[in-house]
């Protein structure tokens, strides 16, 4: 950020300190009513033993024993790293290769570009509905065409076994449990949310590739750079603003995945097996299910914004300082 | 010759790209089309063999869609101006004024977005149930409840901030210079030269609110102050609702969305684009 | 740390301190929620219009489905502001009984607005049976379903089996659905499958009764769904769904859709599954009980409705409906519009719905379970039992993960754990 004069001149005068408080305070009084205090009693509940509204007394850490001793709360959060360490990867690489390939002034640029952000315009409960039949096992998309190549047709959304595990079977390898990867049905979910999302990152990349001046280019190919060594060289370093934003906004949005889940699995959600049951819905659950088992669902949800903000801070102290800013 | 054979790589894998993200559409206007008997069919058929049209009517009569839209259209309106106001002052403040607390309270308001909605979905309910002046719920199943929490939304109170600070620093003296006070300085330049940045926050704010789901499934009760998003998914998740006529009615609830943004497609991506994120 | 522990207290203060709100409502109409959408909420609204017109007023509101239902009257009771009535589960009502939210149905039986010990007579005992909850009677039977099963009387006939005599026992169940499974390319993948169902626990705890089993021990301390009874019970659905291949398990109600389309030869359905089928079949469609396992008995499903403690003359306002719908002439036309069960034994002389049994034939058998049919658990844990019994036993199973006698004893570890605790 640059550096500013202490005060800023706008604010001289009478009214000068007050002045940004105004201009702050309609932003300010919505999200202070409507978010953080919401927020804040929600996460305030988790000492205590709360359903229905009601809270019934002190409980000091006993939501977190019962929490940390439940192998669905472990499942969940398995799941949650699945699936932010499986979308992290395609949703950002798949753009990069996008935005790279389009920005090369290919032909109809911009009939690509509007194509791949089609999805991003539509909404979750229409698209989860039209991939649920394309997942369909008898009469959707997906078999058929499996069927097509003279492959077995797959369980897709209704799959609990994990891919790793699918993918050896053939070969008479039979993995242990810890090691069968997510579920196929997760995975389902992992493409979806994907191929929703891809086409906002690749035009913040078509962006970021944009800001990058033309003379670094030159200059690298008058160095006889090849290819890859243009990219390396010139293109990745000075894209790794655009990256990093990239790959931090996905990365908490994935954390914080709930809608595919809600919409896309099950009956029951979170099935095949709880296999695609991810924290934000374990907590949704626990929350909302007969009693509302509020202070449970509270610390889930304290532990989940742990792991976030953690990653927040580490992003920001860390890594932003190897950057490289253009 | 070599790069030419590169080129047939990339335009394949544009073209095959270009088809994974089209297809779902396709097959949600295929399924739209079929009859009962041909839903069944395995495998199915790539072209509706007899093109069932009513199930467009059919599903548009089985549950209230037309005041669904209408419900829509008014909360995501009334939203967009709420935020293009709010974010655009407060950002405003964040960039060009100093004062005690100013990074704290910017953190803070971060910070929320760390937060999934539905941590704080049920205190929320309680909350707005005991706000006064809206029915005898207090704001549950009311306009307000769907509009007054949302009139404020921190990533574009972030974007707009982003814009701003990349206004040079002279801007701001000589603007003083020339008599200019912060709120003329706001009017006369700063939003002139926000224009596509606010288009995005516009753009995206009416995105993000037609499609919202969760909210407004847990805050209504009644058809009446419905949106569209959960009309749609109660009348999918109904017990025995045709495969045709759910694909219909999806096809009916993306086409305002996507019939707009075949319009304005150009401003849409540029404005992202331009806005860019200058770190 | 010390002021953030104190902003924390405030808040769940603040929250504690909401939960008594809700506004003065003494002159708005009469609230309903339930869950009834499509032919039944058309119906439902029906008969509510009717009332408001010639009675008073009742604003009726449908949730689209339980689960919905369910997490509302969650967030409305946490709130402080129920609606007046609302459908309700068993195992929902014990946890809303525990939270004093409710009002019993007993306080409002006396007097000439109750109901006298003739009419209660009228009631299938099974049905107040099931709505008693120490002693009391807390909700009552609004809309209940038995269990019966759908066929499609064309591909009986293609496959040389009698359409009038669908089968009748556990053998010939499985025996009927390997005869109506096609497989003529012989992929494996048939193109016609005898029989479809989703993963539900509701399946199998028919199969238990029937079988001999039940899902509790007599008090409600513990469960008793790993006994032996219930170890056959799931092997026999097990071979049914899936050892056998003759079946197809969808994802939802999808089986209802495959059925329609002609893929699908028998389904079980509640008795309200025909309302969905309503109109939609192009084959001609047979109905019929169960086939019969060892002991002559059926859970009865569906839900009651619950009376919200508010204040004591709209708390009567609502009785008057309840009691309203479920007088004979009420309940034997909600019944005949969707297929729920008349609650009174009277109602079934009722023309309109004998209008319909002469329609479906099946339908009069199918009805005629209800004498034998047994309640659902009341225990306040078992609404978490259910869970842990369809997610650790009858999904693994039928995904081919575990085995049904180590399953059930899992589950029934877990769930016993569940049981304690509330």
């Amino acid at each position: 950020m640059p550096d500013r004069e202490p005060v800023s001149p706008l604010q001289r005068g009478r009214w000068g300190p007050w002045m940004p408080w105004l201009f702050l305070a309609p932003a300010a009084l919505i999200i202070f009513t409507f978010r953080i205090l919401p927020i804040v009693s929600a996460l305030g509940v988790s000492f205590f033993d709360a359903s229905f509204g009601k809270v019934r007394g002190f409980v000091g850490l006993a939501q977190y024993q019962k929490l940390f001793a439940d192998p669905d709360f472990w499942q969940s959060m398995g799941n949650t790293l699945w699936f932010v360490a499986g979308s992290v990867p395609l949703s950002v690489g798949t753009s990069l290769l996008f935005a790279m390939m389009l920005r090369r002034g290919v032909r109809f640029l911009g009939l690509y570009r509007t194509i791949y952000f089609l999805p991003v315009v539509t909404s979750f409960v229409a698209v989860s509905m039209v991939w649920k039949l394309i997942f369909h096992e008898d009469v959707g998309l997906a078999n058929s065409v499996l069927r097509v190549f003279g492959g077995h047709g797959l369980h897709w959304l209704s799959e609990s076994t994990g891919i790793f595990e699918l993918a050896l079977a053939r070969f008479g390898v039979d993995l242990p449990t810890w090691a069968e990867g997510p579920s196929l049905a997760l995975v389902c979910v992992i493409i979806v949310s994907a191929w929703r999302g891809i086409g906002y990152n690749v035009v913040i990349f078509l962006a970021g590739l944009q800001n990058i001046p033309e003379h670094y280019y030159e200059a690298a190919r008058i160095d006889g750079a090849g290819r890859f060594g243009i990219f390396r060289n010139v293109t990745w370093p000075l894209l790794t603003p655009t990256t990093f934003y990239v790959v931090v906004m996905t990365m908490i949005l994935s954390f914080q995945v709930f809608a595919p889940i809600y919409l896309m699995t099950g009956p029951p959600v979170g099935g095949p097996l709880g296999t695609t049951s991810v924290i934000v819905y374990y907590l949704f659950e626990k929350g909302f299910d007969a009693g509302g088992n509020m202070g449970y669902a509270s610390a889930v949800a304290l532990v989940l914004f742990a792991i976030i903000l953690a990653l927040t801070l580490f992003q920001r102290k860390v890594v932003e300082k190897r950057v490289h800013y253009a | 010759m070599k790069s030419l054979r590169r080129n047939w790589a990339v335009h394949l894998m544009l073209v095959v790209g270009a088809i994974s993200f089209l297809l779902p559409f396709y097959w949600m206007l295929n399924t739209s089309l079929k009859g009962p008997t041909e839903l069944a069919l395995s495998p199915p058929s790539w072209w509706p063999a007899m093109p069932r049209f009513e199930n467009y009517p059919d599903a548009w009569h089985a549950v209230p869609f037309p005041r669904y839209f209408l419900n829509t259209i008014l909360v995501a309106g009334s939203i967009v101006v709420g935020v293009v106001v709010t974010s655009g002052l407060s950002a405003f403040a964040f960039s060009f004024f100093r004062f005690r607390g100013r990074e704290g309270m910017f953190n803070t308001f971060l910070s929320t977005m760390m937060v999934p909605e539905p941590v704080y979905i049920i205190s929320s309910y309680i909350l707005l149930f005991n706000l006064p002046g809206g029915g005898r719920d207090g704001w549950i199943d009311n306009y307000s409840a769907l509009i007054v929490p949302w009139l404020a939304h921190v990533f574009s109170i972030f974007l707009l901030r982003q814009h701003f600070l990349s206004f040079p620093p002279d801007l701001v003296d000589a603007a003083v210079i020339d008599g200019c006070g912060p709120v003329r300085f706001l009017f006369s330049m700063v939003l002139p030269l926000s224009k596509a940045a606010l288009t995005t926050v516009c753009l995206f704010t009416f995105i993000n609110t037609w499609n919202s789901f969760l909210w407004p499934l847990v805050m209504t009760n009644s058809d009446s102050i419905r949106p569209i998003q959960v009309g749609l998914a109660f009348f999918a998740s109904e017990q025995g609702t045709e495969h045709g006529l759910m694909m219909a009615a999806a096809v009916f609830s993306i086409a305002p969305l996507l019939i707009a943004y075949f319009f304005a497609q150009k401003q849409i991506i540029e404005s992202l684009t331009h806005t860019g994120l200058k770190g | 740390m010390k002021k953030l522990a104190a902003i924390l207290a405030f808040a769940a203060l603040a929250i504690a301190g909401c939960g008594g709100g809700g506004s003065d409502s003494s002159n708005e109409p009469i609230r309903f929620w339930h869950a009834m959408g499509g032919p039944l909420g058309s119906a439902l609204d029906e008969l509510v219009g009717e009332y408001s017109i010639t009675h008073a007023p009742i604003e009726s509101v449908s949730m689209g489905k339980y689960e919905a239902l369910s997490q509302k009257i969650m967030a409305a009771v946490a709130a402080g502001g129920p609606p007046d009535l609302a459908q309700c589960y068993e195992a929902w009502a014990a946890n809303l009984i525990e939270n004093g939210s409710l009002a019993p149905i007993s306080g409002f039986l006396a007097g000439p607005k109750g109901l006298s010990e003739e009419e209660m007579a009228d009631f299938w005992p099974i049905f107040l049976e099931a709505s008693t909850h120490q002693g009391q009677l807390w909700t009552f039977p609004f809309n209940k379903s038995v269990r019966c099963l759908y066929y499609n009387k064309d591909m009986f006939r293609a496959a040389g089996l009698d359409p009038e005599r669908p089968p009748r026992t556990w053998d010939e169940y499985r025996d009927y659905a390997r005869k109506l499974t096609i497989d003529a390319d012989g992929d494996g993948r048939p193109e016609q499958y005898g029989f479809a169902s989703q993963i539900t626990a509701s399946m199998f705890e028919n199969l238990l009764v029937q079988n001999g089993g039940s899902l509790l021990n007599a008090d409600e301390t513990a469960v008793a769904f790993d006994s032996p009874e219930g170890i056959e019970a799931l092997e026999f659905m097990t071979d049914l769904l899936v050892r056998d291949g003759t079946s197809r398990v969808s994802q939802g109600f999808e089986y209802q859709n495959e059925f329609l389309g002609g893929r699908v030869a028998m389904i079980e359905g509640s008795s309200v599954t025909l309302a969905f089928l309503g109109g939609k079949y192009t084959f001609e469609l047979g109905i019929a009980p169960l086939p019969a396992g060892k002991v002559d008995a059926q859970l009865v499903a569906g839900t009651d409705v619950v009376v919200f403690k508010t204040s004591p003359e709209r708390e009567a306002e609502a009785w008057a409906f309840v009691k309203w719908f479920t007088e004979p002439a009420q309940t034997a036309r909600w019944a005949a519009a969707t297929g729920y069960l008349p609650v009174r034994k009277s109602a079934m002389t009722h023309p309109a719905l004998q209008a319909k049994m002469s329609d479906h034939p099946g339908l009069r058998e199918a009805y005629a379970q209800l004498e034998r049919a047994v309640a659902q658990p009341k225990a306040r844990g078992w609404y978490e039992g259910r869970t842990i019994l369809e997610r650790d036993a009858i999904e693994p199973v039928l995904r081919g993960k575990a085995e049904p006698a180590d399953a059930l004893r899992a589950a029934a570890a877990k769930a016993n754990e569940a049981l304690a605790e509330s």
